[in-house]
């Protein structure tokens, strides 16, 4: 799969569910390549695909959690050290 | 203008990254069952992350070795990119109190150990750029 094309299906994916044609104009690519990147990325697992009677829809898959800037930089200095200190038995808040 | 209503309980300095500007970070204690003692670490500030904790290499380790195996497994995503990880039920101490959280030990080494919104959404924190200086308080009653 090319990197730009990847790109620009999930910039258009970006907002809303669309069709294949919708996709494919947003991308500036063919409906037959559009439909092919979309094939691949489902498999993928990273967009579903809805049918509707006259077309099929694309979506993000929504069960992803992450993070928008994943980094590996290390803290400089940065160690791990013991302490005694522990939870204690009850008062371990479970946050919302 | 409304004058803020809190009071700072602590201070943390922001702290180095590797080559990067200073970054806000929090003194974490991180404790799973099975262990001895806590494990003491400095956790980047990450806003981005959905979850509660991103462990490091070293602190996985620890765990792992004093707590035993995963609880589960389940990838992050950033973007298109998935990056698997084991999961750890853990608690942390931020400042005075205990919360339980999911610790996510990405398999791929070379992560710090970022504190994400699960967890920061129990604290009040006031980043000072500026003077480079994290302010933790509590609401006054």
């Amino acid at each position: 799969m090319e990197t730009e094309i990847v790109k620009k299906i999930v910039s258009a994916l970006h907002d809303s569910p669309k069709s294949i044609n919708q996709i494919a104009e947003a991308a500036d690519i063919g409906w037959k390549t559009c439909e092919k990147y979309l094939e691949s990325l489902k498999l993928l697992g990273i967009v579903e695909e809805t049918k509707t009677a006259r077309e099929r829809v694309f979506s993000f898959r929504e069960r992803r959690r992450g993070w928008f800037f994943p980094h590996a930089r290390r803290i400089v200095g940065n160690k791990v050290e013991r302490s005694e200190e522990i939870p204690p038995e009850s008062g371990v808040e479970m946050p919302g | 203008m409304r004058r803020c209503d809190l009071s700072v309980m602590h201070e943390s300095d922001y702290a180095q990254v590797e080559g990067a500007t200073e970054a806000p970070v929090l003194p974490l204690l991180i404790f799973r069952k099975g262990m001895r003692t806590s494990a003491g670490t400095l956790a980047l500030i990450d806003t981005g992350l959905d979850e509660g904790l991103l462990i490091s290499k070293e602190v996985r380790d620890i765990i792992f070795a004093e707590g035993g195996p995963p609880d589960t497994h389940e990838s992050l995503w950033a973007g298109i990119v998935e990056i698997p990880c084991d999961v750890y039920l853990v608690s942390v101490r931020i400042l005075d109190k205990w919360v339980r959280t999911r610790a996510y030990a990405p398999i791929y080494n070379g992560y710090e150990t970022l504190i994400g919104r699960t967890l920061l959404n129990t604290t009040y924190l006031c980043p000072r750029g500026p003077t480079k200086t994290t302010y933790i308080a509590i609401a006054e009653s």
